[in-house]
C-alpha cells in the first residue's frame, strides 16, 4: 500500500510542474502586469515595475525565478492591494474551505442516503420523487437557487411565522464583529451550504443508485441473501461499500473542483474566499495573484485525484498495485 | 414509536430550534439599549439616540488606504475610511448659489490668499489634535506635500507641483507658496487626500503603514478594524475636537453583488446602501423598498458621449454637430432613469454641482433634428449610399462604438444611441472591452471613434482644463499621461482653459468657464448625457442628519447619526 502512495505522489509532482509553468506561461502572456501603472502620474512607475518583476527576462527565467520564489512561500505581491498574496490566499482559502467542508458533509450524507434508498426500493413513488428532485437539481442555476433560497428562508419564513428577525442570514459567514464557530455562524452557513450543495446532491444521489443498483443485482450479494445475512447487513456492509468505490472516485475529483469554482456562491453570499478572488484578480489583471490561485487550484485538483486512487485502493483491495 | 416516526419528531425539532434562535436574543449582534438621547445636529429637533452600532452595506472593497498612493483611488474607500478620518482644510457644502467650498473645523476661517507671488496661509484651529493627542500643525501639511510631489506611485500631483514651499515655523500657521498660480488651491489639503499625521509617518514607511488600514485619525472615527473581504469597523475618535459621533461603531459589510446588497438591505442585516445606478437599482426602487431613499442628479457625475475629434469621420466638426442632432439625449436619459423621475439629459461637458465657473446650458441647443442633420452632413460634402448610410470619398459613417463590458445600464444605452443614430445615416458597431484595456490603452492611444464612460468630480474645480487642453493629449511630453482623449486641439480654447486653470480672479474665471464652455459647444467635442444620480437608501432605524455629499459622499457626517429611540 505505501509503494502504490508514494508512486503516485512521485507521478503527481511532474504533473504539478507541468501545470504550473502552462499556467504561468498562460497568465503571462494575456495579462500585463504593468497595466494598472499606465495612467499614474510617475513615468518611472512602468519600469521599476517591470524590473522588479524581471518582466524583460525569457519567460522560462521568468518562470525559474517565480518558482523558486513559490516554494519558499513568497507568493509575490498583489499589483491591486501591495499585500502579500500568500496572506491573501490563505485568508481565501480558509473561508472556501469552510464551505466546501460542511458542504461536501451535507451533500454525501444526503446523496448517499437517498442513492441507497432509491436503489433499495427502485420503483417506488419516493424512488421516481428523488429522481425527479434530482434531475431539477442539476438543472437549477445556483445563483437562481441563492436567490430563491434567501427569499423563501429568510423572507417568507419571516413572514410565514411572524418572527422578530429572519431565521437565517446571508451576508458572510459571521454578523457584524462576531467570529468563532456558534450559533450565529451556522444560522449564516446555511444558505451558501444549502446552494453549493444543491447541484452535488442532485448528480451524486444519481450515480450512488446507479451504483447500488449494479451492485445489488451481483451474484456474492443473492449468496449473501441466501446464507441468511439480515438484510442491513447485506445493504450496507456488502452493498455499499462497494457501490461507494465508483461515487469515491467522482466525489474526488468534484472536491478538487470545488477549490476554485464557488464564485457564484461566494459572490451571492459575501464569502470572501477562492472564487470571488479569482474574479476580481481576473478583471484587474492583478497577475501575481492569478498565478498563485491556478497553482492552489491545479495542486488541490491533482491531490484529490490521488486520494481518490488512495481511497479506491482503501475500499477495494483488488486495485493495490504492488 | 416506529423510525420513521423517530425522524418526523427529530426533523420537527430541528425547525423549532431554528425559530427559536431566530425569536431570541443573539448577544452581540444587536443594538444596545440606551436612554441618552440629543437633538439632532441639523437642528431639526428630532432626538438621536446615543449608542448603537450600526451596519452599511458597502459596494466596493478599497484597494488600498494609502491616499496618496496609485493602488487608492477607490471613491467607497474614500467615502468609508478617508472622509471619516482624514482632517481636510475645506469641506464641500450646499449653499443658496449651490455647491461651494467653506473652511473646515481644521482652520480657524477662511485661509488668507495674496497675489505674486500665489501664498495661501492657513490658520490651524488650536483645538485641531490627532486621535494620539498630538496637536495637527502646518509640519503635517508640509510633510503632504512632500510626501506628494517627491514620492513613489502617487495617485495623482495636480496642484501640489504647483507649490514652491510650505512654511511650518508656526505649527499652527502653514504659509503655502507656490511657484506656478492654481486656482483650484482649494481642493489642495483635501480632496481625496487629506492631511498626513507627520509625527506619525516621518522616516517610516508611509505606504506599508497606511497601506492595510491605520490607527491613528484626524477626524470623527478611527478604523478598528480592517477583515479583509468581510468588513471595516469604525469606533469614535474621543479626541476628536468636533463632534464626538454618538455611535458606538459603524461596520461597513463588503457585498458586492446588487441583488444581494438589496436583498440584505430588505432584511435588515445591512441599515443603508448606496448603489451605483443601474438599472435593476431602478427597478427596484420604482417597485418601491421600504425605508428612506434619495437621489438626485445634482451629482458630480458626468456620463457623455466622448468623440475621438482626431478620427474619422469626427474630425470634422459639421460631422459632430450632425451627430448631436441626431440623438434624443433626453429620451435615453428616460429610459434609463425614468423610474426615478430624472428625465432631462445633461447639458454641459462639467458635471452638474460644477455650476461656478461653467455654462451649465451649453450644449442644450443640441436636441433630436433630422432636418439638421443633411444640412449639415450634405454641406460638408456628404451623401447618403445605398443603405442610407452618410458617405465621402468613398467611406461610410461606419462608427465603432466602445464601453465598458459588463455595464447593464451603458450597453442600453448603447442600443438606443445605435438606433437613433442609424436613423439619421450612421451606421454603429458595438465593440466593448474590459474596463482596464479601455481605461489604460484604449482611450489614451486613442484607439477609438466613439466613447461612453463618466467623468467624476472630486473638487468643485471645472474639469474641462484637464480634459481639453492641447498639451494634454497624451504623448511623450506629458509621458501619456494626460487625460485630453479626445484630442480636442482648438486654438482659441486653450488660453481660456488656462486662465480658468491658474488665474486667481473669480470674476475672471467664470467669463472664461462661460466662454469656454461656448466654443466646446459650437465645436461639439462631445456630448453630455446624463447625470448619473447618486441614490442612497436607509432605514427608518437610522436618525439625524442623512443626506449625500457630491464630494465628500454620504457617510460625511455620520457623527451626527444615532439609531432611533
Amino acid at each position: 500500500m505505501l509503494a502504490y502512495v508514494l508512486r503516485r505522489i512521485l507521478i503527481s509532482i511532474p504533473v504539478v510542474l507541468i501545470a504550473s509553468f502552462v499556467l504561468f506561461v498562460f497568465v503571462r502572456e494575456t495579462f500585463d502586469p504593468t497595466a494598472r501603472l499606465r495612467n499614474v502620474r510617475d513615468p518611472a512607475a512602468i519600469e521599476r515595475e517591470i524590473e522588479r518583476l524581471g518582466l524583460d527576462d525569457p519567460v522560462h527565467i521568468q518562470y525559474g525565478k517565480w518558482l523558486g520564489e513559490f516554494v519558499q512561500g513568497d507568493w509575490g505581491e498583489s499589483a491591486r492591494t501591495r499585500e502579500d498574496v500568500t496572506d491573501m490566499t490563505q485568508r481565501a482559502l480558509w473561508n472556501t474551505v469552510q464551505l466546501i467542508f460542511w458542504g461536501i458533509l451535507v451533500s454525501a450524507t444526503i446523496a448517499i442516503s437517498i442513492g441507497v434508498y432509491s436503489a433499495v426500493k427502485q420503483y417506488s413513488v419516493p424512488d421516481y420523487l428523488f429522481t425527479g428532485l434530482s434531475y431539477l437539481a442539476i438543472a437549477m442555476p445556483p445563483f437562481w437557487f441563492g436567490l430563491i433560497a434567501i427569499n423563501v428562508f429568510v423572507f417568507k419564513t419571516q413572514d410565514w411565522f411572524g418572527l422578530d428577525e429572519a431565521p437565517l442570514y446571508f451576508v458572510g459567514l459571521h454578523s457584524p464583529r462576531q467570529s468563532g464557530y456558534d450559533m450565529d455562524y451556522l444560522r449564516h452557513l446555511v444558505l451558501p451550504v444549502m446552494t453549493l450543495s444543491v447541484q452535488i446532491v442532485g448528480s451524486w444521489s444519481r450515480f450512488q443508485r446507479a451504483a447500488m443498483l449494479d451492485v445489488m443485482s451481483a451474484d456474492y450479494i443473492r449468496t449473501a441473501r441466501a446464507k441468511g445475512v439480515p438484510r442491513r447487513k447485506v445493504i450496507f456492509k456488502h452493498g455499499l461499500r462497494n457501490a461507494l468505490i465508483p461515487l469515491v472516485t467522482v466525489m474526488a475529483i468534484d472536491i478538487g473542483l470545488l477549490f476554485g469554482g464557488l464564485i457564484i456562491t461566494e459572490t451571492i453570499f459575501s464569502v470572501p474566499g477562492m472564487g470571488r478572488m479569482f474574479i476580481v484578480a481576473l478583471l484587474q489583471g492583478d497577475v501575481a495573484v492569478l498565478e498563485a490561485w491556478m497553482v492552489v487550484v491545479a495542486v488541490f485538483v491533482i491531490s484529490f485525484n490521488l486520494l481518490a486512487d488512495v481511497l479506491y485502493g482503501i475500499l477495494d483491495p483488488r486495485i493495490r498495485v504492488a | 414509536m416506529t423510525k420513521s416516526r423517530w425522524l418526523r419528531v427529530l426533523a420537527l425539532l430541528l425547525g423549532l430550534s431554528m425559530i427559536a434562535a431566530a425569536c431570541g436574543d443573539d448577544e452581540g449582534a444587536g443594538e444596545e439599549e440606551t436612554t441618552e438621547t440629543t437633538e439632532a445636529a441639523d437642528g431639526s429637533g428630532e432626538e438621536v439616540a446615543a449608542g448603537g452600532d450600526l451596519v452599511i452595506g458597502a459596494e466596493q472593497e478599497p484597494d488600498c488606504v494609502d491616499w496618496i498612493s496609485s493602488c487608492a483611488g477607490s471613491s467607497w474607500g474614500y467615502w468609508m475610511m478617508g472622509v471619516t478620518t482624514m482632517p481636510r482644510a475645506f469641506d464641500v457644502v450646499e449653499t443658496a448659489d449651490g455647491w461651494d467650498y467653506e473652511p473646515s473645523i481644521l482652520l480657524e476661517g477662511e485661509p488668507e490668499l495674496s497675489e505674486d507671488p500665489q501664498t495661501v496661509t492657513y490658520q490651524i484651529s488650536e483645538d485641531a489634535v490627532w486621535s494620539d493627542g498630538e496637536p495637527i500643525t502646518s509640519t503635517d501639511f508640509k510633510y503632504t506635500w512632500e510626501q506628494i510631489t517627491t514620492g513613489e506611485d502617487i495617485y495623482d500631483t495636480t496642484g501640489y507641483v504647483n507649490i514652491e514651499s510650505v512654511d511650518d515655523s508656526d505649527p499652527k500657521v502653514a504659509v503655502v507658496t507656490f511657484s506656478e498660480n492654481y486656482a483650484g488651491w482649494k481642493g489642495l489639503f483635501g480632496g481625496g487626500f487629506g492631511i498626513y499625521p507627520s509625527h506619525i509617518l516621518e522616516g517610516q514607511d508611509r505606504n506599508a503603514m497606511m497601506a492595510n488600514g491605520f490607527d491613528f485619525s484626524g477626524g470623527p472615527w478611527m478604523i478598528e478594524n480592517w477583515d479583509k473581504g468581510v468588513e471595516v469597523v469604525l469606533v469614535p475618535n474621543e479626541n476628536y475636537w468636533g463632534e464626538v459621533p454618538k455611535l458606538d461603531s459603524v461596520t461597513f459589510r463588503f457585498v458586492t453583488d446588487t441583488a444581494a446588497q438589496f436583498q440584505a438591505f430588505q432584511a435588515g442585516e445591512v441599515e443603508m446602501i448606496y448603489p451605483q445606478p443601474q438599472l435593476d437599482v431602478i427597478e427596484a426602487i420604482d417597485q418601491g423598498l421600504e425605508g428612506n431613499s434619495s437621489f438626485t442628479p445634482d451629482t458630480g457625475n458626468l456620463e457623455a458621449l466622448w468623440m475621438n475629434n482626431a478620427e474619422f469621420p469626427f474630425d470634422s466638426v459639421a460631422v459632430r454637430q450632425a451627430f448631436g442632432h441626431s440623438i434624443d439625449r433626453d429620451a435615453v436619459v428616460e429610459a434609463l432613469f425614468g423610474g426615478i423621475d430624472i428625465t432631462e439629459a445633461s447639458q454641459s461637458i462639467n458635471p452638474p454641482i460644477l455650476t461656478q465657473f461653467a455654462d451649465q446650458e451649453a450644449f442644450a441647443d443640441y436636441t433630436l433634428d433630422l432636418a439638421r442633420v443633411d444640412e449639415l452632413m450634405t454641406g460638408d460634402g456628404w451623401t447618403k449610399n445605398g443603405d442610407g448610410i452618410w458617405e465621402k470619398g468613398g467611406q461610410a459613417a461606419n462608427i465603432e462604438f466602445i464601453t465598458t463590458a459588463g455595464n447593464a445600464r451603458r450597453e442600453l444605452t448603447q442600443q438606443i444611441v445605435q438606433e437613433q443614430a442609424r436613423e439619421a445615416g450612421f451606421n454603429i458597431t458595438i465593440n466593448n472591452q474590459e474596463a482596464g484595456t479601455f481605461f489604460g490603452e484604449t482611450l489614451p492611444n486613442g484607439d477609438y471613434q466613439l466613447g461612453l464612460y463618466a467623468q467624476v468630480a472630486t473638487t468643485l474645480d471645472p474639469i474641462t482644463p484637464n480634459l481639453f487642453l492641447s498639451s494634454n493629449i497624451p504623448s511623450e511630453e506629458n509621458s501619456f499621461a494626460g487625460i485630453n482623449w479626445q484630442r480636442v486641439n482648438i486654438p482659441e480654447l486653450d488660453p481660456l482653459l488656462q486662465t480658468l486653470q491658474n488665474s486667481l480672479d473669480d470674476a475672471e474665471r467664470r467669463e472664461a468657464g462661460v466662454a469656454a464652455d461656448a466654443i466646446l459647444a459650437e465645436n461639439a467635442v462631445s456630448f453630455p448625457l446624463d447625470p448619473l444620480p447618486n441614490i442612497l437608501l436607509w432605514s427608518d432605524n437610522i436618525s439625524g442628519d442623512v443626506a449625500d455629499n457630491p464630494v465628500h459622499g454620504p457617510f460625511m457626517n455620520m457623527h451626527t447619526w444615532g439609531l432611533a429611540s
